[in-house]
């Protein structure tokens, strides 16, 4: 089966420090991939390695069939490889829809032209934008401004944001943080209802459980390296990711047997 | 660079401080006065004899280490955290201010080289030949960049100013203030700029116009190569550029004022561009984020009454009102067209320029081809010309794809420097001033002549019409821009460039794309001064012009069309100031300097306290009432799990 996304031994390097080291995964279209791992394992350098917004130093990325080493990072996101970011990065001085219209617009070179004389023409994103709006639930927002939201609003404006531009793949960079247990599960079902809009994704995080409970496949990154892979329920008996990751508590019910 | 070190801000009137000690030097020497810098005060405090040397030396230094001083605690201090954008309009406000007080407080507006090489001597060398003079203050440079080079390396003070450049809290937290720390740069920064001033203005003319972009582009160049961190690479790379530029100097004396001196002048500036392009990864604030906001950009409501009221009754003003008023509207509609090219390029997108001008000159000049030499006629001809300031514009905002902020003001300025040495001085390009300049016949639409002046009539109405249809169109256009696909990707860019980059959106091809629109419209704008004066020389898009531009583009409100208006309006020899000198004699005697004085200091007042300008002011009044009524009935927000 063809992968949507495949990493082939990707490393990233700052100086000398290898943040991402020789990492290489797999994400099947239609599915939910999970990447955990503690803070500072290079989970965000991976991400912005896959998107573009860091050079790999080796390895390649291929999206779709097609090698995206050398692609700038606003060309990966026209070929349907959009992400999110931990800090939002939301654009303040644009109003919620705008922010999402800014993201779903693709510009010919007439249109600059078309903007000067006619700037409120009917397009085909304003109908993607809408959709968008309702499947994350947050039609009202639209005439906001970013600023005058809450936190856990604008989480669900960035992700609805990297939806604007019709993905096929979304990135998304730890989505969960700041987020209490509850909202954290009720974002992890939205996630899966996503998968039903043609949008595989890979999810960034350090909650073990939203992980483990929303994806459908689960890769463990411990210090640059994939350290584990499987379903959640294989990463949940790994004795590896347990030695490493989930730590004592976790010990109990696996530890008196080795 | 030093007072990059001391407090993160380039300053653009070290040259004006420079300019000032020289000037209070040459005063205190030969006129027997210490000039005041405040005006309202009495001129001059007055001596009976000419001051000796040494007296005379420390007491302009000292001016200008307080002077120094004084920009730091009330212009500077103050914007600490604002955006790079409004320090460099603040400086720029410093720089209008201090070149307009000089034009105001001394007569002879260049002294000459001749009256103060004899008081020279002292400090130069018994050798009174140019070269060692030159010599001798490369001498002084180096001895300078040591010393200061070990200061800040070995002393309490140096380590202190480090620590707090890479990081303020951890500096507070060690006990030392920040603040006295920058103070104390600034006013060193100044100390030195006056010692150079002083020493080095026997070498060159102390022209007000001049004076401060001699020195200061090629040193802010070195600055920027130096990463504004080395001492002994700015040096050097200072000392190179000034050798460069005094072997032309050679040159130029050799071959005569004309020929081709523009290449060799330009030259310097083309190299630190492109060195900079090159280095433009490593430099300081490449990829650092830009904490603090540039003013908003609402998006404009255009209405049809909002557009034609106005139009109309600006076109029936030009009927009814007489010649000086007409000439004043006129300043006020094309320094309008200059400002919304700043509203397209810096207001939506966040990226500055200082080389407006040279864009308005460049399609001033390429005008007088089309239309005078090669008889293509009105409409087409400054539309191409327009298209030629455009090609100049994208290449001059290629370095914004890898410099931001405050090098790129510096950045635009070299390029204004370089179009304005390479193009505007080459007699090839635009015609001999003997002749009068380039010149510009009157456009003319389906047999009428819709020039400003013809054999009888000065003051024609109808080039006002001209005039004002073409800024309403232009002015529309920028409106609409805003409220577009593009206009939402601009805004997207200037708030986040890695977040447009995720969305999707080609960062560089807009950028490049509102210098084009920019460049383009300020060619429009060229175009229009072309056509109202007649004829082109360099002096029509002086280099000053350009800052003079983003200025007053600045205080009427950058990130709006009616901002753009408003600057139009209060810009010096606009509508508002023609108004004041009618009812009043004070700024008649001033000659325009006095303008130039309130428009740096009311600059640096909108940096401070008003990033969104006069226009932004406007706006906020008028909304603020019905805003609240509006709120009250609006519906709970939706409440949102997430």
């Amino acid at each position: 089966m063809n992968a949507l996304l495949e990493c082939d031994e990707i490393s990233v390097a700052y100086g000398g420090v290898h943040a991402v080291d020789r990492v290489s995964l797999r994400v099947e279209p239609g599915t939910l991939v999970g990447l955990i791992g503690p803070n500072g394992v290079g989970k965000t350098s991976l991400i912005d390695a896959i998107s573009g917004f860091t050079p790999t130093a080796h390895g390649r990325v291929v999206f779709d069939g097609t090698d995206l080493s050398d692609a700038p990072p606003h060309r990966r996101a026209r070929l349907g490889l959009a992400r999110t970011f931990q800090s939002l990065e939301l654009f303040d001085d644009l109003s919620v829809r705008d922010n999402l219209l800014a993201a779903a617009e693709r510009p010919r070179w007439w249109t600059v032209f078309a903007d000067f004389v006619h700037p409120g023409r009917a397009t085909d994103s304003a109908a993607v934008v809408d959709h968008v709006f309702d499947v994350l639930g947050i039609a009202g927002l639209a005439d906001r401004s970013p600023a005058e939201i809450s936190q856990g609003q604008r989480k669900l404006v960035g992700v609805a944001r990297a939806l604007a531009g019709r993905p096929r793949l979304l990135l998304l960079d730890e989505p969960a943080s700041g987020l209490d247990t509850s909202e954290s599960r009720d974002l992890g079902t939205r996630l899966r209802g996503l998968l039903g809009e043609g949008c595989a994704m890979l999810l960034v995080d350090h909650d073990m459980g939203l992980v483990l409970d929303v994806c459908d496949m689960v890769y463990v990154l411990d210090f640059g390296q994939i350290l584990a892979a499987g379903t959640p329920a294989e990463i949940r008996g790994d004795a590896a990711v347990i030695d490493a990751y989930l730590g004592e508590q976790a010990r109990p019910t696996t530890g008196p047997e080795r | 660079m030093l007072t990059y070190r001391g407090s993160g801000v380039v300053n653009f009137a070290h040259g004006a401080i420079a300019m000032w000690s020289a000037f209070v030097f040459v005063e205190l020497r030969v006129n027997r006065a210490y000039p005041l810098p405040v005006p309202g005060l009495p001129d001059r405090i007055r001596f009976t004899e000419p001051m000796a040397f040494a007296p005379a030396f420390v007491l302009a230094l000292a001016t200008s280490g307080a002077l120094g001083f004084v920009c730091y605690v009330l212009v500077f201090r103050p914007l600490r955290t604002a955006p790079a954008l409004a320090k460099v309009v603040a400086s720029v406000g410093v720089l209008l201010a201090v070149i307009a007080l000089v034009q105001l407080r001394f007569e002879e507006t260049s002294p000459s080289i001749a009256k103060i090489l004899p008081f020279e001597p002292v400090t130069i060398a018994d050798d009174l030949t140019v070269p060692r003079d030159g010599l001798w203050l490369a001498g002084i440079a180096i001895v300078l960049a040591g010393v200061l080079w070990a200061v800040y390396r070995f002393t309490r003070f140096g380590l202190a100013t480090r620590a707090a450049s890479e990081n303020e809290k951890g500096a507070i937290i060690l006990g030392y203030s920040p603040d006295a720390l920058a103070a104390m740069n600034w006013t060193l920064a100044a100390l030195l700029a006056g010692l150079i001033g002083i020493l080095g203005s026997p070498l060159t003319q102390l022209t007000p116009a001049l004076f401060p972009f001699l020195y200061f582009v090629p040193a802010l160049g070195a600055a920027l190569l130096g990463r504004f961190t080395s001492f002994g690479v700015t040096c050097a790379t200072g000392l190179a550029i000034g050798m460069a530029q005094s072997v032309f100097l050679q040159v130029q004396n050799d071959v005569g004022w004309w020929p081709d001196i523009g290449a060799r002048e330009g030259l310097p500036f083309v190299l630190i561009v492109i060195a900079l392009v090159i280095l433009g990864k490593r430099l300081p604030t490449r990829g650092s984020l830009e904490l603090a906001h540039l003013p908003k950009a609402p998006a404009p409501r255009p209405t049809v009454v909002k557009v034609l009221v106005p139009y109309a009754l600006t076109v029936a003003a030009f009927f009814v009102l007489s010649g000086g008023w007409r000439v004043a509207l006129l300043t006020t509609l094309i320094f309008a067209v200059l400002a919304l090219s700043l509203v397209v390029l810096t207001g939506y997108v966040g990226q500055i320029s200082l080389a407006q001008m040279a864009f308005a000159g460049v399609a001033g000049f390429a005008l007088s081809r089309f239309a005078y030499r090669w008889d293509v006629p009105f409409p087409i001809a400054p539309l191409l010309a327009a298209l030629v300031a455009t090609v100049f514009g994208v290449l001059v905002g290629i370095p914004a794809l890898r410099v931001r902020g405050i090098n790129l003001a510096i950045v635009t300025l070299a390029g204004g420097v370089a179009i304005q040495e390479f193009v505007f001085k080459n007699p090839t390009y635009t015609g001999s001033i003997a002749d009068g300049g380039a010149r510009i016949p009157n456009p003319e639409l389906f047999g009428i002549d819709l020039g400003l002046s013809t054999e009888g009539d000065l003051f024609r109405p109808v080039f006002g019409v001209l005039v004002t249809t073409v800024v309403m169109l232009v002015a529309v256009a920028v409106a609409n821009l805003r409220r577009g696909t593009v206009g939402r990707q601009m805004l997207a860019v200037r708030a986040n460039e890695r977040a447009a980059a995720a969305a999707g959106i080609n960062v560089a091809a807009t950028k490049l794309l509102a210098f084009a629109i920019s460049s383009f419209v300020a060619g429009i704008g060229g175009t229009l001064i072309a056509y109202r004066f007649g004829s082109v020389s360099d002096a029509s898009y002086g280099l000053f012009a350009s800052l003079t531009v983003l200025a007053f583009a600045y205080l009427g409100g950058i990130t709006t069309v009616g901002g753009a208006l408003t600057a139009g309006a209060v810009t010096a020899g606009g509508v508002f100031f023609y108004a004041i000198q009618q009812s009043s004699d004070v700024f008649a005697l001033g000659g325009g300097n006095l303008e130039l004085f309130i428009g740096g200091v009311a600059l640096v007042v909108t940096a401070i306290l008003n990033p969104e300008g006069i226009a932004g002011v406007m706006r906020a009044g008028i909304r603020r009432p019905p805003r609240h009524r509006v709120d009250l009935p609006r519906p709970a927000p939706r409440q949102v799990a997430v």
